[in-house]
């Protein structure tokens, strides 16, 4: 509708930069502690160390069974549930089930 | 009754599913499953208690039979709600699955997870919760722009009925 707009597509318009400002933020930080080694060194690897890594998943297989395994599960999952779940809950908001909390 | 269960976290039914269907992939699918089916059902019947009575006065004074009562008023008007449980019901379903998988597992991204910080390759452990948050975010941003389509209210209005 034109004119209206609710509060997530209001938020939607502040400009990229300060979107990204909390992120941009944290790295910093991130990378301030790692780098200066303030607290726990060997808990906070360099940005591009993760980077690099994540990239190694990107590119090779070495991951892929995994990937596959989990969205498997996931999908799966969300499969089932659906087919059982919104069947189910017609029928019990119909009352077919008994137990009908009616609060109409 | 059954759905007074739904507080209930679902890890702890994990022992009997792995005692059924073994350590490989259907134990974690059967706990993330039964994680995704509540909130699924619960807003199913939040949609089906929404419908406003009127709608389906008017199609029954119109001489509505049930099965189109059922396909034109009752479908088209929970499909909002039903779609808002699915979206929930994903992050249900990838919290039990990953969770599961965290415990006992052959395979899994959670359970590359715990063996790198067992063997505390920390770098590829943040590396990998990265992956995770990507994936499962643009899972879920698919999941919107598709509801988003096939929701009867958004076509004639494109900002109604997608909750979030």
């Amino acid at each position: 509708m034109a004119g209206e707009q609710n509060f997530f597509q209001a938020r939607m318009r502040t400009p990229l930069v300060m979107q990204s400002f909390s992120l941009l933020l944290f790295i910093a930080v991130w990378e301030i502690i790692g780098r200066t080694g303030l607290l726990f060194p060997d808990l906070f690897p360099s940005i591009f160390e993760i980077l690099q890594s994540l990239w190694t998943y990107i590119s090779t297989p070495l991951m892929l069974p995994h990937i596959q395994a989990s969205l498997y599960e996931i999908g799966g999952a969300l499969v089932l549930a659906s087919v059982l779940g919104i069947p189910l809950g017609i029928l019990w908001a119909a009352g077919v089930l008994g137990s009908r909390s009616s609060n109409r | 009754m059954i759905l007074y269960a739904a507080v209930v976290p679902k890890i702890v039914i994990f022992p009997v599913f792995i005692l059924f269907l073994g350590i490989g992939v259907h134990s974690k699918l059967a706990v993330g499953a039964i994680a995704a089916f509540f909130p699924i059902a619960l807003l199913t019947i939040a949609g089906m208690r929404d419908i406003k009575k009127v709608y389906v006065d008017v199609a029954r004074t119109m001489g509505a039979t049930r099965l189109q009562l059922a396909v034109h008023v009752y479908l088209p008007a929970i499909a909002g709600q039903v779609f808002a449980g699915i979206r929930i019901g994903l992050g249900a379903a990838v919290t039990g699955a990953l969770l599961a998988e965290t415990k006992i597992a052959k395979a899994g991204l959670g359970f590359m997870i715990v063996e790198y910080y067992a063997q505390f390759r920390i770098a590829d452990m943040y590396s990998l919760l990265l992956f995770i948050l990507i994936l499962a975010a643009v899972t879920n941003w698919m999941m919107k722009s598709l509801f988003a389509r096939l929701s009867p209210a958004s076509r004639a209005n494109p900002d109604a009925s997608v909750y979030f």
